[in-house]
């Protein structure tokens, strides 16, 4: 048992000696240094992994902000741990391992070498401090701490104006659902007096509106940083950033921190019915939205930021329905294979020098074979077919979202079947076929090769955490004693049904694509086409109505105020006006001064005259 | 020894007024350290206080007091005022000729912080005035007269009001002296009508709303800031004269506590509005000095919203914010002079600095953090207990307020983009990084703005103690 | 004995010589001339007054101004001479460029 604050701590070193002496790390070093910290706050992880599954760590370090740590106590910074965070920190760090392996063959060219591998373990970092939080305000120190890493990462070759665009877009609609996270936790500390989330849990909840009103901010921030909609379009744009980027931020790990806060605010959640059915909406919705936008995107890593979008709509249906377990697992297999496929995507980006359009690719199966391979491993894991990752915890999605409400299971099946038509178009498009491009397409070598394999037996077999086919599983036991309730279950035969209706879409989807595909129509989808092309314009949408609006506004602010300060200089000129007046007596003449003074001395005299002799003026 | 700490930067001022051009600089930062590590010894040695008579027939006294938020804040006024100093002695074209400026400035603002006479306050508060205008109207840029004019004007016909209130509170408390001691004792025994209050508590506020500024008394910052030295000396000793928001937790408040709660709803609304409305309008700002000036009133306003809301959670993280901006927000005006060293502009629209200056580049990012709340960062500690103290209290006004921190991302990440990422305009010279000691400078208040962030005890246990004590004296604790 | 109006007479001739010298004269040293011609009308007024009433204390008034009128005279004509070294005249009408 190893103390838990090592975990986020060994990053963080990490990211102090890049960032500060980054320089002095030539070659490779820099990446074999930030990878062997995040290994070996996997290996901490992984032992503590396996003390906590009795009892929970809560470790406190020091206070830190001012009376609202309960009673009027300031509150303390300290890191929970217990099965639910534990899982997290073994998916955190153990992908995150994988990946910074595989980006110091990745970004061997790039001159700012030592940087990225800073900002990767900075990453790393705020994302243990998210998930081992053990109050509201410091989760949300990692909350923003990771959109602050994701910035850095999306705009590293800020050189782009495209780039840098995306960045910012990321950071600022992640604060608009800040925001929200914010306001949850002021309403929290208004009505329980603390922030905790242990105390917390052990309070008794009672379910009336200000509670539904909680979880709905709650939801707002999640949807900000898992990428629901309506604060989805940053997700898209975020592909701008190096590939290992989109493979560990916004695809296994820091989008997945939505789901993480509503399955860790699972005692508010399960006593809001109304706010729970919200989260089950927006995650059907969006799940269907990404899908139908993935299916006719031409950049290789678009189509794995759409389907992201849909995915993570997939773990939102499970926590919304109650299903947090299902929730939880979906995150696993899903950091799997999506990591997984954008490594596969990254290896080819590598070989090709930096081409991203699916349209002058192909073929690579032949050149890439292995990267061809385990890329075909993790389109059936996404696609949900037996027996790999992918297919049992969408099962487990989809049969609690029959139990809840059969129309919510409608749109996710639906969205199974599109899932296996983009990925396999996704498929067919970079490695089938003949190559289309210039380049000369190579094999990565073994430094990017063995995350790939590592990740590729993760995505096949990891479904063995909770195979939910009939009753119990082992995944669902462990997380029990957190999350406590038990989640909705079908009867056998409806179960086995289900399981067959989605296999049989998925089936159909990849039938659908392969038609196409022989008859080489993969690359235009007309009618609907364009529509998916631009995501459904929901980022036109948005730069019409909410952007430019706000731009011309303070444009407008602007003018107001500069109203404000010419208004005072005004008032200044009007005062100053009469002293000009006097300044015309000061004429410079002697005489003239001479002159007044008599006069007034005059005058003078005349009055104490006047004065003397009794008379009344 | 805490009238030695007071003078002693006035002290220097006149020694470095006097010598001669090739000395000013050294005896300056004399000066300052030696302010700087007696203000640090103050604060190691706990509280301590002076009180004698000055003017007995008028009721003046000569009292000081250092402990709690005065403490802290005349530490950070020492800090930044070394970082001033030796960024402008060692580093600035002409930098010598302000030294003596600054630091008289440093003596009064300690003045302001230390002083427990309701006259010495006030003295205090208008000579820093002298200093700032001095530094405005010698070193100042080609418009500088018209923002001196309304700087002039708001600044004394604010303190006017607050000259006519202190003697109308004396007299009309019965206190015998002009101490804040005395006149608290004098109110608690027989506390002042309602209206006497209100009438009372308004002239208070006149000043302090100017120096806050909050708005509409702020049209006099944007163009202070714009107008002095590009260099950011000035302003970083003018974000330090942002004493209004102390000047209603030390003075204001526990005079008038109903007043307080009277007026509560209006001030909080005005503090709100200003928050978001400051915000929003520093996005369009194409000049780094003005969108400080504007995220620096943002800050203020949510200074005021935590004061004015009562709650005592909110007023820690008010006192907090005050003493902790002045880092972030000095030493991003430091930044943006160091900035403007190299590229000879205050726009924003410079492109590609990243690639030349990764140093400055960095340490300005994470002071722009640092500023837009971040957490983690010490701007975080502030605004999160301001506003959640406020959503006690009135949760809208607390969502208005809180909406700036989307517009804060926005402006601070576009000016951020603006100038050091994008790539380079074609033609644009090479732009030296900096060198060791700016880098030092701008790195210790990244260590500063870091550090105070997550490990916030010291800074509380100064200001913790005194605001419960304005809590049970306003009754809200 | 002399009564006391016909020194005032006197000194209110002179005072008034001394004023339209100041209001009509543009030379300088003339200016100058004429203000001293009305301290001493003063002077005399202050003297006959004191020789009146017996009394003292004007005739020590009388020392101040004449102290003052020297030390006067002293600084003036420094600056009289300075100016003329300036510009070769001591009119008093084209210096008005001090004018506010």
């Amino acid at each position: 048992m190893l103390p838990v604050y090592l975990l986020p701590l060994l990053p963080f070193l990490g990211f102090l000696v890049l960032i500060l002496f980054g320089r002095r790390f030539p070659g490779p070093l820099a990446g074999a240094l930030a990878s062997a910290l995040v290994g070996l706050a996997f290996v901490v992880a992984l032992i503590d992994f396996f003390s906590v599954r009795s009892v929970p760590m809560h470790e406190l370090l020091w206070s830190w902000l001012p009376g609202i740590g309960g009673k009027g106590h300031n509150l303390e910074i300290g890191f929970y741990l217990d099965r639910l965070s534990s899982l997290m920190t073994l998916v955190v760090t153990g992908v995150g391992f994988l990946i910074h392996v595989f980006s110091i063959g990745y970004m061997e060219h790039d001159p700012r070498f030592p940087r990225f591998f800073a900002f990767l373990n900075f990453f790393v970092a705020l994302m243990l401090i998210l998930v081992l939080a053990d109050s509201y305000p410091l989760m949300f120190v990692g909350w923003e701490g990771v959109g602050v890493a994701s910035y850095l990462l999306i705009g590293f070759w800020f050189e782009g104006k495209i780039n840098a665009n995306a960045a910012r877009k990321a950071f600022v609609m992640n604060r608009i659902g800040d925001l929200g996270f914010l306001l949850g936790i002021f309403l929290i500390f208004r009505q329980y007096g603390t922030t905790v989330l242990p105390s917390l849990a052990k309070m008794p909840i009672k379910t009336d509106s200000a509670l539904e009103l909680i979880c709905l901010f709650l939801l707002v921030g999640a949807i900000g940083k898992s990428a629901q909609l309506p604060l989805t379009t940053w997700l898209a744009d975020a592909m701008a950033g190096p590939t290992p980027v989109s493979a560990l931020i916004h695809a296994a790990t820091m989008v997945t921190a939505g789901v993480y806060l509503v399955a860790r605010s699972h005692f508010f959640f399960s006593q809001a019915p109304v706010a729970s059915s919200w989260v089950a909406w927006v995650g059907g919705l969006t799940a269907l939205y990404g899908a139908l936008s993935a299916m006719n995107q031409y950049d290789i890593k678009k189509i794995l930021a759409y389907s992201t979008i849909s995915q993570l709509g997939y773990m939102f249906m499970a926590v919304g329905v109650g299903a947090y377990w299902a929730g939880m697992y979906h995150l696993v297999t899903h950091a799997f294979f999506k990591a997984l496929l954008f490594l596969a995507a990254g290896s080819v980006i590598h070989a090709l020098q930096g081409e991203q359009d699916t349209r002058k690719m192909g073929g690579l199966a032949k050149t890439m074979p292995l990267t061809g391979a385990v890329g075909l491993i993790a389109v059936l894991a996404i696609s949900g077919i037996p027996p790999f990752s992918g297919f049992f915890s969408k099962e487990a999605i989809l049969g609690a979202s029959f139990a809840y409400s059969p129309w919510l299971w409608a749109v996710g099946t639906f969205t199974a079947l599109l899932t296996a038509f983009y990925m396999l178009r996704w498929y067919l498009l970079v490695f089938s076929g003949t190559y289309r491009g210039q380049a000369h397409p190579h094999e990565s070598g073994p430094v990017m090769a063995v995350p790939l394999v590592a990740l590729a037996i993760l995505a096949a077999l990891g479904g063995v955490i909770g195979p939910q086919l009939l009753g119990s599983n082992w995944l669902e036991n462990y997380l029990k004693p957190v999350l406590g309730l038990p989640s909705l279950h079908n009867p056998a035969t409806t179960e086995l049904s289900l399981i067959a209706i989605a296999v049989l879409l998925a089936l159909l989807g990849f039938l659908w694509a392969y038609l196409r595909y022989r008859s080489g129509r993969l690359t235009d989808l007309r009618g609907f086409g364009p529509i998916s092309a631009k995501a459904l314009y929901l980022d036109d949408l948005y730069a019409g109505s909410v952007a430019s609006p706000s731009k011309a506004i303070s444009g407008a602010l602007e003018r107001t105020d500069r109203v404000f300060g010419g208004g005072m200089s005004a008032t200044g000129e009007v005062l100053t006006e009469p002293g000009r007046w006097t300044n015309l007596w000061q004429s410079g003449f002697v005489r003239v001064y001479a002159l007044s003074m008599l006069l007034g001395t005059l005058l003078l005299v005349l009055y104490l005259a006047v004065r003397m002799l009794g008379g009344s003026l | 020894m805490i009238s030695v700490f007071l003078f002693l930067p006035l002290l220097g001022a006149l020694l470095v007024s006097l010598a001669s051009k090739p000395a000013k600089f050294p005896l300056a930062w004399l000066f300052a350290a030696a302010t700087l590590i007696l203000a640090l010894a103050l604060w190691v040695a706990g509280p301590t206080s002076v009180s004698l008579p000055w003017v007995p027939a008028l009721g003046l006294t000569y009292s000081l007091s250092m402990g709690g938020v005065s403490t802290l804040l005349a530490v950070i006024a020492a800090f930044m005022t070394l970082l001033a100093v030796i960024y402008a002695g060692a580093k600035v074209e002409g930098g010598p000729g302000m030294l003596a400026l600054v630091l008289a400035m440093e003596s009064g603002l300690l003045g302001i912080f230390l002083s427990r006479d309701l006259l010495l306050f006030y003295v205090f508060f208008e000579f820093t005035l002298l200093p700032s205008l001095l530094l405005l109207a010698r070193f100042g840029g080609q418009d500088r007269l018209r923002a001196l004019i309304a700087f002039g004007i708001y600044t004394t016909i604010g303190s006017l009001f607050m000259l006519v209130a202190i003697i109308a509170l004396r007299s009309a408390s019965g206190a015998p002296t002009f101490a804040l001691s005395a006149i608290l004792q004098a109110t608690a025994k027989h506390a002042l009508s309602g209206t006497a209050q209100r009438w009372l508590f308004l002239g208070f506020l006149a000043a302090f709303a100017v120096k806050l500024p909050i708005f509409p008394l702020h049209a006099w910052m944007p163009d202070y800031h714009q107008q002095n030295h590009p260099s950011g000396v000035a302003d970083v000793m003018g974000t330090l004269y942002k004493v209004g928001g102390y000047g209603i937790y030390r003075f204001a408040l526990p005079l008038f506590p109903k007043a307080a709660a009277d007026f509560q709803l209006v001030l909080m609304a005005l503090a709100a509005f200003s928050t978001l409305y400051f915000a929003w309008i520093a996005f369009h700002q194409s000049d780094y000095k003005r969108i400080l000036a504007y995220a620096g009133l943002s800050h203020m306003g949510l200074v005021a919203l935590g004061l004015f809301s009562l709650n005592p959670v909110a007023i820690t993280g008010s006192m907090f914010l005050l003493a902790f901006q002045n880092v972030y927000t000095g030493s991003l005006f430091l930044a943006v002079g160091m900035l403007w060293s190299r590229v000879g502009s205050l726009s924003p629209d410079q492109g590609g600095l990243m690639v030349d200056a990764p140093v400055l580049s960095g340490l300005t990012m994470v002071l722009w953090f640092g500023a837009i709340a971040v957490p983690g960062l010490v701007g975080f500690v502030g605004e999160f207990s301001v506003l959640l103290g406020s959503y006690q209290v009135n949760p809208w006004l607390a969502f208005i307020a809180g909406l700036s921190i989307i517009a804060a991302g926005s402006y601070a990440l576009f000016a951020y983009q603006r100038s050091f990422w994008e790539a380079r305009p074609e033609g644009r010279p090479k732009v030296p990084d900096l060198g060791v000691l700016e880098g030092t400078l701008l790195g210790i208040s990244v260590v500063v703005v870091g550090l105070f962030g997550i490990y916030t005890q010291p800074a509380l246990r100064l200001i913790q103690p005194g605001v419960l004590a304005l809590g049970h004296l306003i009754g809200v604790a | 004995m002399i009564p006391t109006s016909d020194y005032l007479l006197l000194s209110g001739l002179l005072f008034t010589l001394g004023i339209v010298g100041v209001l009509i004269r543009r030379t300088a040293v003339l200016v100058f001339l004429s203000v001293e011609l009305m301290l001493n009308a003063a002077n005399l007024a202050m003297v006959a007054f004191a020789r009146a009433w017996g009394q003292l204390q004007a005739q020590s008034a009388v020392f101040i101004v004449m102290t003052l009128a020297a030390a006067e005279v002293a600084i003036g004509l420094a600056i009289l001479i300075a100016i003329f070294r300036k510009r070769v005249s001591t009119e008093v009408d084209p210096l008005s460029e001090m004018k506010g």
